[in-house]
C-alpha cells in the first residue's frame, strides 16, 4: 500500500490531477468573477452600470439634437468632417470631436449631422419621443410610432400605458454649468437623492476631484428599486438661461445679475404616478418656481429585439456573464476544493522515495535557494505585472464576449506554464525544507553561514575546554596582563621621549624569545625520549636538568609512568621466570619416582614370560611411563622457550646443511611411514645467524609431526628459500593431513593443541609452542597455515649478512 | 667379581639398580646418603660408584670432588633428574665418567657400566706399536691396519662406507666436517648439495657405537656445521 503510494505513478498522477485542477478552478473562477464586473449588482442589463451610460448619453444627445431641430437645423446634403466618419463607425471610437460636443450645443453643421446620424439609425434599439409642451411640437425616432403602434395601438396609449415607467432626470446648475443626469449619489431615484443632487450641484467642487466627480457622476442612472423593465422615462428640463433656445429672449433669465443660486428643475409629471415619486409637489414647495418658458417632455426606451447594435450585444454580453456567473460557481468551488487537497496530498508525497521512508532530491533541488525563491517570487507578481500592462485590453476583454472566447487556448496554455513552473519551484522548496537542505543548499547556507557556524563551534570548544580548568586560564590571564603591562609600560616610557623605554622593550622581547627557543628546546628533549620509550626502551628516562618547571613536571609524569610500565614489566619477567623455576623443579621430583616405576616395570618383565594378557599390561604400562617423561620435559621445554630462560649462542651456519644432518636423522621413520621428502634447497650455502641446537629442536619437531601426522604414501614437500629485502631465510615444510584439519592455524598453535585429538598416544602437543617460542628467541617466526588437508609450517631465521 | 657402589636417598632405585646389577655378577654395596658412601667407599674402595647428585650430606658433586682429592680413579658414574646441559657440563667436569638422567632405561645403565669398568680396566693397556695405526677416542678404538673397531673393547662390525667416514673423522678429532666435505672425501665426486646419505650412514654408525645415538659420547653434530668425533669431557658445547 505504501509503496504503491508513494511510487512514481502516483505522484506523476497526483501531478497531474493538481495541475488539471488548478487549471479549472482558475479558468471557472475567473468566469464566474467576470460577470459581477459586468453587471455590479443587477439582475438584469438594463440596470446596469455600462447600460445606464450608454442610455443616458443617448438621452442628452436626443436633448442636443432636439434643439438644433428646435433652431431650425434639417438634413441637408453638405460636405461632412472628414472626422465624423471615423466617429460614426463604432460607440466605442474616442475622438476629439466626440470630446469637444460634449453634447453641449454649438451651432454647427457637423455636430447636427452628428447627432442626426446617431440618433436615427436604421435600425435602432433606442427610441425617443420628444414633445414641445409649450409650442406643442413632437420630435420622435422613426422606428417610435410604429412600435407604439404595435404595442399599444397608438402612441398617446403607449405612452400612458405605463410601460414608460422609469424616470430619469437631467439636472444642470445655471451658475456653474454643472450637471447630472439619473440617480444621485446611490443611483436611487427618489426625493433624498433627488434633493442631494440639487445640493450637490451647488457646491463648490475641490479641483482636484473635478474631473472625476464628472466622470462618475455624469451618467447615474435612475433606479427605482423595482424589477427593472427596458423602458425609461426621460423628463428633461434646461434653464432658459443656460440652454438659450428659447425662441423669445425676453424670456432669458437676468439670475446672473442678483448673484444668487439659482436653480431651476422642472419635473413633469410621470403620467402614471408611480408611488412615492412625488416629485412635482414637493419641490414646487421648496424651490422657487420657474418662470415660464419651453419645456419639453421627453420619453426614451431601449427596445429588444429591434436590431443589433451597441444596446444588444450589450444584452447579449450580459446575458452570457450570468449564466456563467450561475453555472460556474459550483465548478469553481468543487476545483479549489479539489486543488485544495490534491496540493496537500502532493505535499505528503513529494520527495519521498518508494518506500516512504528516505528522501530524494532531483537534480534541480541542488540549485542555490535564493535562484529558486526569486524565480519562484517573480513568477507570483508576473500576473500582477501583466494586469497591468493589459489594462485596457483586459476590460474589454472581460466585457466583450467574443474576444474573450477567441483567447480562451491562449489562456489555458499560459496558465499550465504558470502552474507548472510554479509547481515545479514550489515543491522543490518543499523538498528542501522535508530533507533539511533548504539553508545548506542556499548560497548563503553554503558559503556564510555553514563556513561562521563551523567557526564559532570551533572558538567556543577550545574556549569551553580553557574555561574547564582554572588554573590554566588564570596562569594565561596572568601571563597576559603581565606582558601587556609590560608592553604598555615600554611604550608609555618612549611615548614620554625617553629612549630608556627601548631597554626594557628589548629586555621583554629577549626574554620571550629564551623562553620560547627554551621550551622548543625542552618538548624536543621530551620527544625524543617518549620516541625511544614507545620504541620498547623502558630504561629510557628525561633528564629534568634546565627545564622550564611546566616541562619538568610533564617530563616527570612521563618518567613515573614508564617507571611503572618498567618495574610492571620487570615483573612479568620474574614472575614468568619463577613460573619455570617451578615446572622444573616439580618436573625433577616427578622424575625421581617414575625412575623407580620404570624400573621396576622392568623387573616385572623380566619375571613375566614373553607371551600372555599380563606381560602385554607390564608392556602398556612400560610405553605410558616413558611417555610421561616425553611428556615432563616438553612441558620444562616449552617453560623455558617461552621465559626466554634458554641460553642462546648464535652462531653463523648453513641452513641447508642443518636440513640435511636433520632429515638424514628422520630418514627411517620416513621411510617406515612411506613419506617421500622433495627437498628445493638453495645451491649457494643459507647462512644464518641463530642457534644450532635451538633452530634444530625447531626442525626436530616439525618433522617429528610429520612423521606423526602426514598421510602415508604422500610427498613431503621441503623448501628453503630467501625473499627479497627480508633479511630472513624462510622454511617452509608442506605435507598431506593423514586426518581432516578440523582446527584453525591458531588453534593448532596454542599448548597442549594436537591435529588429532584421538590419537592420545603420541605427542604432548607443545611441539608447535615450542617451535614458535624457540623461533621468536632467535629473532625469527614461526607460523603454520592450513589449505584444505594441506598442512604448511613456516619458520623464518635471520641471515647472518 | 666387580665391586659397584650405589648410592642414592630413593631406596627403592637403589634396590632396583642392585637387582640388575646382582644379575649381571656384580658385587653391590648400598648407601642411601653421601656420609654413608663415603664410609662405604673408605671400608672397602669399590671398582665403580653410581651416585646421585641430589641427595643430603654430602651430595654427589661434593662427594665426586672429595673422592677425586682423596686420589680415588675409580669411575664414577652420576645419576641425576636434573636434565639440562649444565648441569651434565658441571658433573663431567667436577670429576665424574658419565651422566645418567633419570628416569634411565635398566639396559643402557648395564651397559654405561659395563663400557666404564672395561674403559677402567683395560685402558692404557695397549702397546706403542699397535697404537701406530690405532686412533683413540674414549673407549672408542679404531685399527687402521686391522680394519678393526672396538667400543669400550668390543669389536663392532660396520660397513666399509661406515668405516671410512668413521677413519676421517677419528684421524682428525675434534675437526668439524661438513656433509659436502665428507661426500667429497668419501666418494671422490663433488655432492652436489641435496643429499643427505651422509647424514644417514652417521646415524648407522652411530647406532652402532653409541649406547644411546641420541646422546651421543663419541660421534657428535654441530648442527648447520657438520660431524665431529670428540671425547664426552670435551663437553657438547665447547
Amino acid at each position: 500500500m505504501k509503496r504503491l503510494f508513494y511510487s512514481g505513478i502516483t505522484k506523476t498522477f497526483l501531478a497531474v490531477c493538481l495541475l488539471v485542477s488548478s487549471i479549472a478552478a482558475v479558468s471557472y473562477g475567473f468566469l464566474t468573477l467576470r460577470a459581477p464586473v459586468l453587471y455590479r449588482n443587477a439582475e438584469s442589463v438594463y440596470s446596469t452600470k455600462r447600460f445606464s451610460e450608454l442610455f443616458s448619453k443617448y438621452v442628452e444627445r436626443t436633448a442636443v439634437y432636439v434643439r438644433y431641430l428646435e433652431d431650425g437645423y434639417s438634413l441637408r446634403f453638405t460636405e461632412l468632417d472628414p472626422q465624423l466618419e471615423l466617429l460614426l463607425e463604432g460607440e466605442n471610437a474616442e475622438s476629439d470631436l466626440e470630446n469637444a460636443l460634449q453634447n453641449v450645443y454649438e451651432p454647427s453643421e457637423t455636430a447636427f449631422y452628428y447627432y442626426h446620424s446617431k440618433l436615427n439609425q436604421e435600425p435602432s434599439n433606442y427610441q425617443y419621443y420628444v414633445k414641445n409642451t409649450v409650442t406643442g411640437k413632437v420630435y420622435a425616432s422613426e422606428g417610435f410610432e410604429k412600435y407604439a403602434c404595435l404595442k399599444s395601438g397608438s402612441v398617446d396609449a403607449f405612452l400612458s400605458s405605463g410601460i414608460i415607467s422609469e424616470n430619469l432626470y437631467l439636472i444642470l446648475n445655471t451658475q456653474n454649468n454643472r450637471s447630472m443626469t439619473g440617480g444621485g449619489h446611490d443611483g436611487v431615484l427618489n426625493r433624498a437623492n433627488f434633493l442631494w443632487s440639487i445640493d450637490f450641484l451647488g457646491r463648490p467642487l475641490p479641483e482636484m476631484a473635478k474631473d472625476m466627480y464628472y466622470d462618475q457622476n455624469k451618467y447615474l442612472t435612475a433606479d427605482s428599486g423595482d424589477e427593472l423593465k427596458k423602458d425609461m422615462t426621460v423628463l428633461w428640463s434646461v434653464s432658459n438661461q443656460y440652454v438659450e433656445i428659447t425662441p423669445d429672449p425676453e424670456l432669458q433669465a437676468p439670475a446672473a445679475g442678483d448673484g444668487s443660486e439659482e436653480m431651476e428643475t422642472l419635473l413633469a409629471d410621470n403620467k402614471t404616478g408611480s408611488p412615492g415619486l412625488d416629485f412635482e409637489e414637493t419641490v414646487k414647495t421648496e424651490l422657487v418656481p420657474a418662470p415660464q418658458k419651453d419645456t419639453y417632455l421627453l420619453y426614451a426606451f431601449v427596445a429588444d429585439d429591434l436590431a443589433v447594435d451597441g444596446f444588444s450585444d450589450l444584452a447579449s454580453n450580459f446575458n452570457q456573464a450570468h449564466a456563467d456567473y450561475r453555472n460556474c460557481l459550483q465548478y469553481t468551488l468543487l476545483f479549489t476544493v479539489l486543488s485544495v487537497l490534491l496540493f496537500i496530498a502532493c505535499h505528503a508525497v513529494s520527495g519521498r522515495q518508494k518506500d516512504g521512508t528516505a528522501f530524494r532530491l532531483h537534480f534541480y533541488d541542488r540549485i542555490f535557494t535564493e535562484f529558486i525563491l526569486a524565480a519562484f517570487a517573480g513568477l507570483l507578481v508576473l500576473p500582477y505585472f501583466l494586469f497591468r500592462r493589459f489594462h485596457s485590453f483586459f476590460t474589454n476583454f472581460i466585457t466583450d464576449y467574443s474576444i474573450y472566447s477567441e483567447w480562451i487556448p491562449v489562456i489555458l496554455g499560459g496558465l499550465t506554464v504558470f502552474f507548472l513552473l510554479a509547481a515545479l519551484l514550489y515543491f522543490s522548496l518543499v523538498r528542501r525544507i522535508k530533507t533539511g537542505t533548504l539553508l545548506s543548499s542556499s548560497f548563503l547556507g553554503r558559503f556564510i553561514f555553514s563556513p561562521l557556524r563551523r567557526l564559532f563551534h570551533l572558538i567556543f570548544l577550545n574556549l569551553k575546554e580553557f574555561l574547564s580548568s582554572p588554573s590554566a586560564l588564570w596562569k594565561t590571564l596572568l601571563q597576559l596582563t603581565v606582558s601587556a603591562v609590560w608592553f604598555l609600560g615600554s611604550l608609555l616610557l618612549l611615548l614620554t621621549g625617553s629612549l630608556w623605554g627601548l631597554l626594557p622593550l628589548f629586555a621583554g622581547t629577549g626574554f620571550f624569545t629564551f623562553l620560547c627557543l627554551r621550551n622548543t628546546l625542552d618538548h624536543m628533549r621530551i620527544l625524543r625520549c617518549t620516541e625511544e620509550m614507545a620504541g620498547g626502551n623502558l630504561s629510557a628516562r628525561i633528564s629534568q636538568t634546565s627545564m622550564l618547571p611546566s616541562n619538568k613536571r610533564l617530563s616527570e609524569d612521563i618518567n613515573h609512568i614508564c617507571d611503572g610500565l618498567h618495574s610492571a614489566v620487570e615483573e612479568q619477567t620474574k614472575s614468568e621466570r619463577m613460573k619455570t623455576e617451578l615446572i622444573t623443579n616439580v618436573s625433577h621430583d616427578i622424575k625421581t619416582p617414575l625412575t623407580s616405576i620404570i624400573n621396576y616395570i622392568e623387573l616385572i618383565k623380566n619375571e613375566l614370560p614373553d607371551e600372555g594378557p599380563v606381560a602385554s599390561y607390564a608392556e602398556t604400562l612400560s610405553k605410558k611411563s616413558w611417555r610421561l617423561k616425553a611428556l615432563i620435559d616438553d612441558l620444562v621445554e616449552a617453560s623455558k622457550a617461552s621465559s626466554g630462560t634458554i641460553h642462546l649462542e648464535p652462531i653463523r651456519f648453513n641452513a641447508s646443511e642443518l636440513l640435511r644432518q636433520a632429515i638424514g636423522d628422520f630418514e627411517e621413520r620416513l621411510t617406515e611411514r612411506s613419506l617421500t621428502v622433495c627437498m628445493n634447497l638453495p645451491e649457494n650455502p643459507v647462512n644464518v645467524l641463530a642457534d644450532g641446537v635451538c633452530t634444530h629442536r625447531i626442525i626436530e619437531n616439525l618433522l617429528s609431526n610429520v612423521c606423526k601426522y602426514a598421510l602415508s604414501g604422500t610427498r613431503v614437500f621441503i623448501t628453503l628459500d630467501l625473499p627479497e629485502n627480508t633479511g630472513l631465510a624462510l622454511l617452509t615444510i608442506k605435507n598431506t593431513s593423514a586426518s581432516a584439519l578440523s582446527k584453525t592455524p591458531e588453534e593448532l598453535m596454542m599448548r597442549f593443541s594436537r591435529g588429532d585429538e584421538a590419537r592420545s598416544d603420541e605427542g604432548s602437543g607443545l611441539g608447535l609452542s615450542i617451535a614458535e617460542s624457540l623461533a621468536a628467541l632467535q629473532g625469527g617466526t614461526f607460523y603454520v597455515e592450513t589449505d584444505g588437508d594441506l598442512f604448511k609450517a613456516k619458520l623464518t631465521i635471520p641471515l647472518a649478512e | 667379581m666387580y665391586h659397584i657402589l650405589v648410592c642414592d636417598d630413593d631406596r627403592e632405585i637403589v634396590e632396583a639398580i642392585r637387582i640388575y646389577l646382582s644379575g649381571d655378577g656384580y658385587r653391590v654395596t648400598s648407601a642411601y646418603n653421601g656420609t654413608e658412601a663415603l664410609a662405604a667407599i673408605h671400608a672397602e674402595t669399590p671398582h665403580l660408584a653410581i651416585l646421585d647428585i641430589m641427595m643430603p650430606e654430602p651430595d654427589g658433586l661434593r662427594l665426586t670432588g672429595m673422592l677425586r682429592e682423596e686420589g680415588y680413579t675409580f669411575p664414577i658414574l652420576f645419576l641425576s633428574a636434573k636434565a639440562e646441559d649444565t648441569d651434565k657440563i658441571l658433573g663431567l667436569n667436577i670429576g665424574a665418567d658419565d651422566y645418567i638422567t633419570k628416569p634411565f632405561r635398566p639396559l643402557e645403565l648395564m651397559a654405561r657400566v659395563k663400557s666404564a669398568l672395561r674403559r677402567y680396566t683395560t685402558f692404557g693397556n695397549l702397546s706403542e706399536e699397535e697404537k701406530a695405526h690405532c686412533y683413540t677416542v674414549g673407549g672408542l678404538t679404531i685399527n687402521d691396519d686391522t680394519k678393526e673397531v672396538t667400543v669400550d673393547g668390543e669389536p663392532v662390525r660396520l660397513t666399509p662406507t661406515e668405516y671410512a667416514m668413521l677413519l676421517l673423522l677419528m684421524q682428525n678429532r675434534g675437526r668439524v666436517f661438513s656433509t659436502e666435505q665428507i661426500y667429497t672425501s668419501i666418494w671422490n665426486e663433488p655432492s652436489f648439495g641435496a643429499d643427505n646419505i651422509v647424514a644417514v650412514h652417521i646415524r648407522h654408525i652411530r647406532e652402532k657405537i653409541e649406547i644411546n645415538p641420541r646422546e651421543p659420547r663419541y660421534l657428535k653434530v654441530v648442527w648447520g656445521l657438520g660431524y665431529k668425533i670428540d671425547a664426552q669431557d670435551q663437553s657438547e658445547r665447547s
